[in-house]
């Protein structure tokens, strides 16, 4: 169908073969449907993130493929999935298509979309984003990796660029790092991010078929970690970087850290805050979930004094992201992951 | 990971080993004093070269019971922290310092502490530990108890580190001599721990500027720390007590001298 084909494609489709898009359904939105819409009324989204991270202008009357997700984001829109009756957004530059119920006041109203259908194959099934997760081919491993995860206090507190500075420190040092986005919204800047800081694999839930992780259950992303891990190992990685999405408070990052079964799976944590007491806070919240807390950075770190308060309070490392990927601190941090590892591997029995 | 794992604190007046999972690294032995009168301190006891952390809470907890306060003696294993006196051997070992400081976060959460200061006890090498955590690491020191330690980080630069304060290498982070000066320290030693034994450090240079045994090594240590003080302008008031006809033996020294009526009295004054 060439309307299909003339589309704007979004970077969250990046895993879907749109061949098999033959026909467009009139059929309400399920969640990781693809969609193809068309721009009404250009508001906070001004552009489309392409597959391949070029971010395409957008005009009034463009024709975009859009996946069908909720979006949680405390900076910018709540949304549910869109239906056929009410007005349908555009609410992540990564391709989300969802109903706005909640808006910040930082951000503009949404970028206005009109559905125009559901992509179907030839036999009419709904061409959805769960049938196209690259991951969930590669084999399932007994074998285990070390896992540093990124934990933050709020959206923009500077978790992508803690992780990054990670992988690019310990990529520098001859240490085969994947990074990997356990929870979230489709978006590609993070994923380019991880790569461009020279991680040797890069995944996302993207990868397994979800659009965005709103509403999964911890054994959702116990499943997710398994095949991040998996996918590390195949290749070759010898440490994951693992970024954790938004704030602690939010839903489904809260009852992840709550979760004792996600905590053993974990060896070592950076926290990554955007103000001094956030950075305390969020330290004391996941150290009493029993993960053990390395260092501190994010945001906040821009600032002298702000790292000296935190450095006091918490007797912990604070690196700004530059000096949290020189070797003084990859050093430190490699050898507490490795200590770490092999002695709750040796616990474990 | 978590059936070895034990972090459930003890009962009023009993000790019990624990290992945070927060903190896998460093197992420590807590004791709970009977009443507690102040949750806002805390005793750490470091142990020497023999890494007995029992042997501390053991000497440890009859002051923890007389202060009304909670006792940790953590266990610095050979196998994970092989240089714990020095902090680390290198910048690729694991720092004995911060996961003290892991294990303290930890203690603090779990008890719901928000402000907690530490009465910081260190024999021999956990003397070494001690004074040399405590030049990173002042801020939330109450006080400082150095008890025969083998050979010190003096506090100037007229020495390289680790013997001194020149050239403090970076990776451990900032020495900060002037909070560290500010630390109610005091310093003991066994008047007749003068004993070179295999456990000493001995070098040409360490005999030459620091002495040749512990009792030397005290002196020469708690003059140079007290003239530091004075160039800073702060009294110089730490002061070297002689535990009278003691060698080096933590628990003859806990048992038989004045050591721990000693400490109990130095922390009555803060």
């Amino acid at each position: 169908m060439n309307a299909i084909h003339k589309a704007k494609r979004s970077y969250i489709t990046r895993n879907v073969k749109l061949d098999n898009a033959t026909q467009l359904l009139d059929i309400p939105p399920s969640a990781g449907d693809l969609l193809l819409c068309k721009v009404d009324k250009i508001r906070q989204h001004t552009r489309l993130e392409d597959i391949h991270g070029r971010r395409n202008h957008l005009y009034e009357g463009d024709t975009i493929i859009v996946v069908a997700a909720q979006r949680y984001a405390t900076d910018q829109f709540c949304a549910e999935l869109p239906t056929q009756q009410d007005t349908c957004h555009l609410v992540a530059a990564g391709g989300i298509a969802g109903h706005v119920i909640h808006r910040s006041g930082q951000v503009k109203a949404p970028t206005e979309i009109t559905l125009l259908g559901v992509l179907g194959d030839q036999q009419g099934n709904t061409l959805n984003l769960s049938a196209f997760a690259p991951i969930s081919k590669i084999p399932i491993t007994q074998e285990d990796i070390p896992v540093l995860v990124i934990i933050g206090s709020d959206m923009n507190a500077g978790k992508t660029t803690t992780a990054c500075a990670c992988i690019n420190g310990l990529t520098r040092q001859g240490i085969k790092t994947a990074g990997a986005k356990l929870t979230g919204t489709g978006a590609g800047p993070d994923y380019w991010r991880m790569h461009d800081a020279g991680a040797n694999a890069v995944v996302d839930f993207l990868d397994a078929g979800h659009p965005s992780t709103i509403g999964l259950s911890n054994d959702n992303f116990l499943d997710l970690l398994q095949k991040f891990k998996s996918a590390a190992i195949a290749a070759h990685c010898q440490v994951l970087i693992l970024e954790i999405a938004d704030g602690i408070l939010q839903p489904e990052t809260r009852a992840l850290i709550n979760s004792s079964r996600f905590v053993q799976q974990i060896t070592g944590a950076i926290v990554a805050a955007d103000s001094a007491t956030s950075a305390m806070m969020v330290t004391e919240r996941i150290t009493r979930a029993n993960f053990p807390v390395y260092a501190i950075s994010g945001l906040f770190s821009r600032s002298p004094i702000a790292c000296q308060e935190v450095a006091q309070e918490s007797g912990l490392p604070v690196f700004t992201a530059s000096n949290l990927a020189k070797p003084t601190a990859i050093d430190y941090l490699y050898s507490a992951l490795k200590q770490d590892y092999s002695r709750a591997h040796i616990l474990a029995g | 990971m978590s059936s070895s794992l034990n972090n459930e604190l003890p009962e009023p007046g009993k000790s019990s080993r624990i290992t945070f999972a927060a903190s896998l690294s460093l197992p420590m032995w807590v004791f709970r004093p009977s009443h507690e009168t102040n949750s806002q301190k805390v005793i750490i006891a470091v142990h020497g070269i023999s890494r007995n952390s029992i042997e501390q809470i053991e000497a440890y907890s009859l002051l923890a019971e007389k202060h009304g306060l909670w006792l940790l003696a953590p266990e610095f294993s050979e196998e994970n922290f092989p240089g714990y006196q020095r902090l680390a051997k290198d910048p690729l070992s694991p720092r004995s310092d911060l996961a003290l400081n892991r294990l303290l976060l930890a203690y603090k959460t779990q008890r719901n502490i928000t402000d907690l200061k530490i009465h910081l006890c260190g024999y021999s090498g956990g003397a070494q530990f001690a004074h040399r955590y405590a030049l990173l690491h002042p801020y939330n020191l109450a006080s400082l108890t150095l008890v025969s330690a083998g050979w010190y980080t003096f506090p100037n630069d007229q020495q390289r580190f680790p013997r001194g304060l020149d050239n403090w290498p970076l990776w451990l982070g900032t020495a900060r001599l002037k909070e560290f000066l500010n630390i109610p320290t005091i310093v003991m030693v066994g008047s007749k721990d003068t004993i070179r034994d295999g456990s000493l450090r001995t070098s040409e240079r360490l005999d030459r500027d620091q002495g040749i045994n512990r009792l030397q090594r005290a002196e020469a240590w708690v003059n140079a720390a007290n003239r530091a003080k004075e160039q800073q302008h702060l009294p110089a008031d730490i002061t070297l007590h002689l535990m009278p006809k003691q060698r080096h033996d933590f628990g003859k020294n806990a048992r038989r001298s004045d050591m721990l009526a000693h400490i109990s009295k130095f922390w009555t004054l803060h």
